[in-house]
């Protein structure tokens, strides 16, 4: 985030701003000095346990620019050296002559330097520090909580448009802040969010703190403290960059230094004027949670329950018989991939999300396409609530193209561009599509995304560094959707082959496989009795979601089982009786 | 003769008194051969040029922009496009159901209505084949896949997928239609290129009459000719219809997936149909004075089809809902409770209260012989079959099984545009074709003049009078 008090800066006679991005600090400053981004760099850095690394850069500077250990070197007078060169001449004083080009180079290889781990050092808790309550608000009434954005932070990510069109976990917003309120306060003021085709409408708030106030959309969120309003920091940049700017409202101008992550005295106003939001998933899920509980998308039990019947997520629907189709099945003598996503583990993190954006060249398409629906990201995270609005449990989801073994959209392309390979994969044949959309409407998962546009972008020069160049960029007019990361499983093809030796299980990772923190997605190969994912799915835990359908789907979930702390009080006010997702029986149809 | 024949009912007369061989062609042979343009049609055909102009600015956005210009989008995948392209292809059946089925049923009255029916039928689908070519955003590329050629590739269209099936369907249609018109236009071309005084347009029509010279031989062959071409064009009224709704009967969406599909959306065309010849003929016959032609008789008969068709497709609504709830499906059922209360009930109930509600009071003869009653009714039921195809399309699409992915659909400022745009393209041909082509089938006409014996049962024009 850049400095935005001129005041203070103006002061300093000479003022030279060395950064990534010509923001607002380096507006109030004389010369702005382009920096080389840490990944055109040589620097140095310790990990959490003191241990050194001697950091490469991936990529010659692209912009000519400059890191901090050169820049700094030129101000101590070594003239133009290289940041190799600095880096290297401070490791020789640590090193020592002593065979240093030995040690350099095994560093450099190693990625660690051996050995350089800080010594552990005991600590020792400051008896009774721990049980302090949390500071009280000073009076009654409304606080102000102000936190991280979920995906640019503080701010200094406001410029990546992968961050910006990241729907954040819970809210599912895109491109913006809003103030976050319980369902309580939003009825008490009377907020009033609705869906419509061109975005989430909802009532914009003015919010007044110490003697500062701001405008905000409000945004209604289950679970949220009654008397409390979130805002994320991190918008309202003047000058972000070419994405970044102009962007939702600066939380920074109500906060202040007195209370930095919170504060009471709030106030909280509608001003009668709308704001339109960029959500990728609607209040509806709140609205109609019974649809989501009969429809049994997200199954899960407590432990109780399922050591009582480890069964439960599939009793819960019915599978129609696998030959109950009009045409000949398909046959698999070779591979045939499949995939499991176990919901006792995914935390909705959505870093499978961004993977995959970036391992598919999937563009990002601005918030008035998103806010119409038509974001492009393949992997998406459902969030469903459960159990009243005060305290509900939140599901995450993720969704991504099922692979169907009968797939609805295969058999409704007129131009047959979504078509079944012989390893089972449901493969989008890109310069064979018009463009009917048919496939899109008939795929009940809704995984499939169109280019109304020609979202991507073919100019700019840093964007083209920045594809893949084994997915293919699609055009306008181009039905797309995941793909199981099919060129990552030729590439290992390739590989296997090269190497005159089979495919290994676990050889081939998805893109949202291979960031999962939670180890929640298993890929591989479901005609391989001892694969990982063969075994996954024999798992009782294992369903297909809406496979009543007789889908099929070869992506299948491993429903969730909670060990909820018995000691922890678990609802409080209305709707406190946890419903139970084997719920089928309310009187909503 | 059946008894049941409605020429045999008591009835207003299917053609007025006091005409003759020579005022039945004078009377409709020169409305195209006057040389003086009506000002009234000039007006007329202004304004549905101008509108036509919409489409011209529609479609160069779209090519040059991208489909998005319309409010498509993931879930709704299909709006206006779509609705568009089944109403006007609704409307287009009329014509060939009045041409063909009632000829092949022997039904006179249908002789002053059918050519400007068909000219409708025609007009409709080439309003409706607008849309499946330039919806996809990329037409030069929908052309060349899905048509079925023989190539290098190897690559064939997929014959599974109902939107193939609706490319064969609608070109069958439309060249089957466009033969008929034609063929049924002959022997009155032939009469304006003896009638007309200009030598450019005795060369032009005489062109188009295939040196017709009215010789017993061909009218013989004619006669075969027009017969086949019914054969052949009737099982298309039923056919075309029945596969346009394929595109949604055999999709897995709840809302489309339904066997009633086929018989509703049939009736639905043919409602449809008749309420556009309804509109058309009304205008026509007041401003050409054709009352003697289109007669009373003519707009009762059609106000009846117009109701009994309108009872079938409330039947099928009724249907819908029914099975919805007796299938006890949570999908269906939810997509039935979300028609009719979700954020698109109000379309639902325009929908009942247009086709439901409306087409029932033609059950009042009062009513049914109202010419400005039965217009505003023609109108009405045009709304209400687009709002129908809006419910089917939209109201389905936009939740179906996974709450996360549920959206709102509305058209864009692009999407009225095409749609205007297709009205106005649906016009300005129409108002051409009065211009330059008999709006009513001359020698026809004349068969069922009295003390005329042609054309089978001329004589019974006279027993109904």
């Amino acid at each position: 985030m850049g400095f935005d008090r001129p005041a203070a800066l103006d002061q300093v006679p000479l003022r030279i701003h060395l950064g990534l991005y010509q923001d607002e600090t380096a507006e109030r400053c004389h010369w702005h000095l382009a920096e080389a981004h840490g990944l055109e760099s040589w620097s140095d850095a310790r990990a959490f346990d003191g241990s050194v690394s001697i950091v490469q850069p991936l990529i010659a500077p692209l912009y000519g620019g400059k890191s901090a250990h050169e820049v700094l070197a030129a101000f101590l007078g070594f003239g133009d050296r290289a940041g190799y060169q600095v880096v290297r001449e401070h490791w020789k004083g640590l090193f020592g002559a002593d065979d240093f080009e030995g040690r350099w180079q095994r560093a450099v290889h190693d990625g660690v330097v051996a050995g350089s781990a800080l010594p552990e050092k005991p600590v020792t808790l400051a008896s009774g520090d721990w049980v302090r309550p949390a500071r009280q608000a000073r009076n009654p009434g409304l606080e102000i909580a102000f936190r991280a954005d979920p995906t640019i932070g503080d701010g200094r990510f406001a410029n990546n448009g992968w961050l910006q069109e990241l729907p954040k976990p819970l809210t599912k917003l895109t491109w913006e802040n809003a103030a976050l309120l319980s369902p309580r306060l939003a009825a008490r003021l009377g907020i009033a969010v609705s869906s419509t085709a061109s975005g989430a409408t909802t009532d914009l708030v003015e919010l007044r703190y110490a003697g500062n106030a701001l405008k905000v959309p409000a945004w209604i969120v289950p679970g949220h403290p009654e008397d409390s309003v979130t805002l994320h920091l991190g918008y309202g940049r003047r000058k972000a960059g070419r994405v970044g700017s102009g962007l939702g409202v600066n939380a920074y101008a109500l906060r202040r230094s007195d209370g930095l992550w919170f504060g009471a005295g709030l106030e909280i106003r509608k001003t009668g004027e709308r704001a339109i939001l960029a959500c990728t998933q609607d209040h509806w899920t709140i609205e109609h949670e019974t649809q989501t509980t009969k429809r049994h998308l997200v199954r899960s039990a407590d432990l109780a329950e399922f050591e009582r019947n480890p069964h439960f997520a599939r009793e819960m629907s019915e599978e129609p018989p696998a030959d109950l189709s009009m045409y000949p099945a398909h046959t698999y003598r070779g591979h045939a991939w499949g995939m499991t996503i176990d919901l006792s583990a995914c935390v909705g993190c959505n870093a499978c999300v961004v993977a995959c954006q970036s391992e598919n060249n999937i563009p990002v398409v601005g918030k008035d396409q998103v806010a119409r629906g038509r974001e492009m990201q393949w992997i998406r995270i459902d969030r469903y609530y459960q159990g009243g609005l005060d305290n509900p449990e939140t599901h995450h989801q993720p969704v991504l193209c099922m692979h169907c073994e009968n797939a609805p959209c295969e058999v409704v392309c007129p131009v047959a561009a979504t078509v079944h390979s012989d390893e089972g994969l449901n493969d989008m044949v890109y310069n064979r599509c018009v463009g009917t959309r048919y496939c899109s409407n008939n795929c009940p998962y809704k995984v499939r995304r169109f280019n109304f546009f020609l979202y991507q972008d073919w100019d700019t020069p840093s964007l083209k560094l920045m594809r893949n160049p084994d997915v293919t960029v699609r055009s306008r007019g181009v039905m797309e959707k995941c793909t199981y990361c099919v060129q990552r499983i030729n590439q290992a093809r390739i590989d296997a082959k090269n190497q005159d030796r089979p495919l290994r299980d676990g050889e081939i990772e998805t893109a949202c496989q291979s960031v999962c923190p939670a180890r929640a997605i298993v890929f591989g190969d479901v005609n391989d009795p001892k694969s990982r994912v063969t075994g996954q799915k024999s798992s009782p835990r294992n369903y297909g979601l809406l496979a009543d359908l007789n889908t099929r789907p070869r992506t299948s979930y491993l429903a969730s089982v909670r060990n909820p702390n018995p000691d922890m009080p678990r609802e409080a006010g209305p709707g406190a009786a946890r419903a139970s997702l084997e719920l089928g029986s309310g009187p909503d149809v | 003769m059946s008894s049941a024949n409605p020429m045999d009912l008591p009835g207003a007369p299917i053609l007025g008194p006091g005409h003759t061989l020579g005022t039945v062609t004078d009377k409709i042979g020169d409305v195209v051969l006057t040389r003086k343009t009506p000002r009234g049609w000039l007006g007329g055909f202004a304004i549905a040029f101008g509108l036509l102009q919409l489409m011209l600015l529609a479609v160069v956005n779209l090519l040059f922009v991208g489909i998005g210009v319309w409010g498509v989008t993931i879930p709704i995948g299909w709006g206006f496009d779509i609705i568009n392209f089944v109403w006007w292809i609704g409307i287009g059946h009329a014509g060939t159901l009045i041409s063909a089925i009632l000829l092949l049923m022997r039904q006179e009255w249908r002789m002053s209505i059918n050519r400007f029916a068909e000219a409708m039928t025609l007009f409709a689908v080439a309003c409706a084949a607008f849309y499946p070519i330039f919806h996809t955003g990329r037409p030069w590329v929908a052309a060349y896949w899905l048509l079925p050629y023989p190539n290098t590739m190897g690559l064939w269209p997929n014959f599974r997928s109902p939107l193939i099936w609706d490319v064969f369907a609608v070109s069958t249609y439309a060249t089957v239609s466009a033969l008929f018109w034609y063929v049924g236009l002959i022997p009155d071309m032939a009469t304006l290129r003896d009638k007309t005084g200009s030598r450019l347009l005795k060369v032009v029509y005489g062109m188009g009459a295939l040196g017709w010279r009215g010789s017993i031989r061909h009218w013989h062959n004619y006669e075969t000719a027009y017969l086949l071409l019914a054969g052949l064009a009737t099982p298309l009224v039923v056919s075309v219809h029945t596969v346009v709704s394929f595109d949604f009967a055999t999709g897995l969406v709840p809302g489309w997936h339904a066997t009633i599909f086929p018989p509703y959306f049939v009736a639905g065309a043919v409602y449809a149909g008749f309420a556009m010849v309804l509109t058309l003929a009304i205008p026509l016959r007041w401003y050409y004075r054709l009352q003697d032609f289109i007669t009373m008789r003519h707009l009762e008969n059609m106000a009846k089809v117009m109701m009994a068709t309108g009872l079938v497709v409330a039947y099928g609504y009724v249907i819908e809902a029914f099975m919805a709830w007796y299938s006890g499906n949570t999908y269906e059922m939810f997509m039935m409770k979300n028609r009719m209360t979700g954020p698109y009930a109000v379309m639902y109930w325009c929908l009942i209260l247009c086709n439901v509600v409306t087409p029932n009071l033609l059950w009042f003869k009062r009513l049914r012989t109202s010419i400005p009653f039965l217009f505003l009714v023609a109108l009405v039921v045009s709304v209400g079959m687009w709002l129908e195809r809006f419910v089917i399309i939209v109201t389905s699409l936009h939740r179906d099984f996974l709450p996360a992915s549920w959206g709102m659909y509305a058209g864009t400022k692009y999407d009225w545009a095409a749609f205007i745009g297709t009205i106005g393209l649906f016009l300005t041909l129409f108002f051409l074709f009065v211009r330059v082509l008999p709006a009513i089938s001359m020698f026809e006409m004349k068969t069922i003049l009295p003390g005329s014996g042609a054309h089978g049962s001329g004589g019974e024009a006279e027993k109904a009078r």
